[in-house]
């Protein structure tokens, strides 16, 4: 089954696009939706949480569902950039108000997830670390019970240590249940820990879509001369490194044999993501490659 | 596994009743974000480690796959695969729901001889049987032949040995 199935789907602000992608997304995995600023990664989990409607073009949830229909409503929490939590109210307002939103919010996971994290509920969130805000929105979103987690740059405002305990909490949760998570971020070392498959958008269109163990052993880094490199048949350049007469090119093959003559390395994730922002900036709009 | 497993989970509550609280594991690991290594490496070389030095002895827990999740806040999976290599290396025997418990240790032997032992097992004697047919009961069989041979030969040995020096 499919969490997320995106066809045509476009998005335009004041006749600038901002999202124009098909893309379809598996259930049961912890997806890193990467890309530069504007590249469409917020419109897309807003889309998806029913928030905003597209210009064109179609997105489903578990293969059928709209975004905004009651079942998923139940079935998906977002947690938003700007979390969504207001400042007068205390915490066990909060959890109300929620409870008076959401028809599937069990109170007492709320309840119990913030008391174990020694967060008074008598607290006003304006008195809340920006760590325990977050750690507050995750609590309201997981009280749904949910299957899907869409989460829209939880940790950019937050300290190392705040940082890693929300991700911890979520992993924990996907740990202890089958809930699929969407994660957006610019860390790098944040998203490789707690990933299993990476979304690649730059320019609103896809780069990368797959498994980040297929991206790992489908990408190398080949130290070459530039004509060299371009003389491999079946070869994807990813990245030309042009500072030095040899230098470190980024190759996408399926098949290593095709690399024996040359000296090659294995690049991490942030490498190989690195190397198709560069690349997708220097083709501007140009489409370069989506991994199967 | 399923006997080996078994075994190893009641050895586990045998010590358990004599001194060691086997309900937690007595390891934890720690992540190097800068080692260049995959976070599941991370975890296999440090688990071998502690055996090797004897920080996790046979019948003890590996840490429950949750409790490292929250410690290093990494994805679930990357665990499991760091317990299932483990458990192909025959260190652990793993069931859902129970635990993780540590077989064997690489104690006597060291991991680049048992590398090599395995390797040359494998590319000689086995894919010879294999390419003869064999199957793995036949392979076994002749194997456990060969081992109750050996100390036999050993023996005969000592006795020419000590015929000689008498």
């Amino acid at each position: 089954m499919n969490l997320l199935t995106a066809q045509n789907l476009k998005k335009s602000y004041k006749g600038k696009e901002v999202l124009n992608c098909n893309l379809s997304l598996p259930v049961g995995k912890v997806i890193a939706l990467v890309g530069p600023n504007g590249a469409g990664k917020s419109t897309l989990l807003n889309i998806a949480a029913g928030l905003v409607a597209p210009t064109s073009g179609s997105l489903k949830m578990f293969n059928s569902f709209d975004p905004g229909s009651d079942e998923i409503r139940s079935r998906v929490a977002f947690v938003a950039q700007d979390v969504s939590l207001h400042d007068s109210l205390t915490v066990a307002e909060m959890i109300k108000v929620s409870g008076c939103l959401n028809r599937s919010f069990t109170a007492d996971i709320a309840r119990q997830r913030i008391a174990d994290l020694g967060i008074g509920l008598k607290k006003k969130v304006k008195e809340l670390s920006g760590g325990q805000r977050a750690q507050v929105s995750l609590s309201l979103a997981l009280a749904k019970n949910p299957d899907a987690l869409l989460l829209d740059e939880p940790t950019a405002a937050l300290d190392p240590l705040a940082s890693h305990e929300f991700l911890a909490s979520v992993m924990q949760t996907v740990a202890e249940t089958e809930i699929s998570v969407i994660f957006s971020s610019h860390s790098m070392s944040d998203l490789a820990r707690v990933s299993d498959f990476v979304t690649l958008l730059a320019h609103g269109q896809l780069q990368l879509n797959t498994d980040i163990d297929n991206v790992l052993s489908s990408h190398w880094l080949v130290r070459s001369t530039v004509s060299d490199i371009n003389a491999v048949d079946d070869a994807d350049i990813i990245d030309i490194d042009t500072n030095a007469v040899v230098g470190f090119h980024l190759i996408r093959s399926e098949d290593e044999s095709k690399l024996r003559s040359f000296e090659i390395s294995k690049p991490s994730l942030e490498q190989i993501v690195l190397a198709y922002l560069r690349n997708s900036r220097s083709h501007d709009l140009k489409q370069v490659g989506e991994v199967k | 596994m399923t006997p080996t497993l078994w075994y190893a989970i009641y050895l586990s509550m045998e010590i358990d009743k004599v001194s060691r609280d086997v309900s937690e594991s007595p390891i934890s690991f720690i992540l190097d974000g800068n080692s260049g290594q995959p976070t599941y490496m991370q975890i296999v070389q440090q688990t071998e480690n502690a055996l090797r030095l004897g920080h996790l002895q046979i019948g003890d827990r590996l840490p429950r796959v949750k409790d490292v999740v929250a410690g290093l806040a990494i994805n679930p999976n990357t665990v499991l695969k760091a317990y299932r290599e483990l458990e192909s290396r025959g260190y652990v025997a793993g069931k859902q729901g129970i635990g993780t418990f540590v077989l064997s240790t690489p104690a006597g032997i060291e991991l680049k001889h048992y590398v090599q032992l395995q390797k040359s097992l494998n590319e000689g004697w086995l894919s010879e049987a294999r390419s003869c047919g064999l199957d793995n009961e036949s392979i076994l069989a002749i194997i456990q032949n060969a081992l109750l041979a050996q100390p036999i030969n050993r023996e005969k040995v000592q006795t020419r040995q000590d015929r000689e020096l008498a």
